[in-house]
């Protein structure tokens, strides 16, 4: 199996939303919007299409996923699981030919580190960005994979 | 703005009448609530999330499908083979309703900013876009029942997008209940086919097969009475 975990777009600053309204209820910039655009058009390059998205039920993320509907082949799946630390009924949440993730820091990070070195605490200092990919290959278990290509967004938008 | 509170508490509401299920009313609106959420998504211009809703939609669909046709007079094999059908149908729902990917949905619902008026007015029109190019295939083939379910389906979407934006749609329910019989009588059908009691259920299938064709040729007549007042752009 291989496994893409997307960290979501750029997203407003809490100090912009209106009063009263959650953190979880960030929508994503326009800039970010247009950005993660040509992320999206990098991932088809790639020919990294996916076969099932999985995707935390926060605006920022929801919406990410949306953009991301060009290179998703089957069906979107909101799983709250993402919006929260990783474990292994998020693992065993991993179905598919290649599943992607679409999630927030730190537990973006702390994924890609279970999955490839078993161990979450190792994903200090990653330095995942806001609409970065990770693209991982191997068995969906802890320590179980190994990572192909941490694309920060950039290097996707210029392909 | 058009914020999507009435119809997601609408199912909120709902979907402790459906796990209890003493009342076959709490499955119906759940499906309800879902098709009217999945075309204020539309409006939105958000292909995910309508991934979930029409996961619940399915399984609220197969159990509310069989509640109706287990109010008709049919043939009591036919109805036996329904019950225990229905009564996984019901295990899988209720199943589904207890599931975080539901929990997920309703949060991820309540979070999204009210859709933008504006925005909905130009969805609207592609929808009737849409249904323009599906009459056009319906006048093509107008013996062809599925042709004729994709304007049915296309048309509740219109009505469902109107009634975000506050708009009157009396003439749309009326013809949702003439199309609504092809559409009963379509999924009677369907099960009567696949039902395993072959041969006693043939006279059965018949009578089916020539009611929904009397429904077909009257949901066309009357279609073609109305489109053009439906159809009007703007």
């Amino acid at each position: 199996m291989e496994v893409l975990i997307v960290r979501h777009a750029i997203a407003v600053e809490h100090g912009a939303l209106a009063p009263g309204q959650p953190d979880e209820a960030r929508p994503l910039t326009e800039e970010g919007r247009r950005r993660f655009r040509r992320v999206v058009r990098g991932l088809l390059r790639l020919d990294l299409r996916v076969d099932r998205c999985l995707h935390s039920p926060w605006t920022r993320a929801v919406e990410t996923a949306d953009l991301l509907r060009p290179v998703i082949d089957g069906e979107s799946v909101c799983e709250p699981l993402l919006a929260g630390a990783p474990g292994d009924e998020l693992i065993a949440s991993l179905r598919g030919r290649r599943p992607a993730l679409v999630g927030h820091e730190p537990w973006m990070s702390e994924m890609l580190a279970l999955l490839v070195f078993g161990d979450a605490e190792a994903a200090d200092g990653f330095g995942f960005k806001k609409g970065g990919v990770a693209w991982l290959e191997g068995e969906a278990k802890p320590g179980g994979m190994r990572l192909l290509a941490f694309m920060p967004p950039g290097v996707l938008r210029r392909l | 703005m058009i914020p999507v509170e009435p119809w997601l508490q609408h199912l909120r509401t709902h979907i402790p009448v459906a796990e209890r299920g003493e009342d076959p009313e709490g499955v119906h609106q759940i499906r309800v609530a879902t098709r009217r959420l999945d075309v204020w998504l539309e409006l939105r211009g958000m292909r995910v999330l309508r991934d979930d809703l029409a996961w619940v939609r399915r399984r609220s669909g197969l159990v509310r499908d069989l509640d109706v046709l287990l109010l008709r007079e049919i043939p009591p094999t036919f109805s036996t083979w329904l019950q225990q059908r229905r009564h996984s149908a019901r295990t899988a729902l209720v199943r589904a309703l207890g599931e975080r990917r539901l929990a997920g949905l309703l949060e991820a619902l309540s979070l999204l900013a009210p859709v933008d008026e504006e925005q909905a007015r130009g969805a609207i029109r592609a929808l009737l876009g849409r249904i323009r190019r599906l009459d056009e295939a319906l006048e093509q083939t107008p013996d062809e029942i599925e042709a004729l379910h994709r304007v049915r389906r296309a048309l509740r979407r219109l009505r469902y997008a109107r009634e975000w934006l506050g708009g009157k749609t009396r003439i749309f329910a009326e013809l949702q209940e003439t199309f609504g019989a092809v559409g009963d009588l379509s999924v009677a059908l369907r099960l009567a086919q696949a039902c395993p009691s072959k041969r006693p259920l043939a006279p059965y299938r018949k009578t089916l097969l020539a009611e929904l064709e009397t429904a077909r040729v009257a949901a066309l007549a009357r279609w073609r009475e109305v489109k053009r007042r439906l159809l009007r752009g703007r």
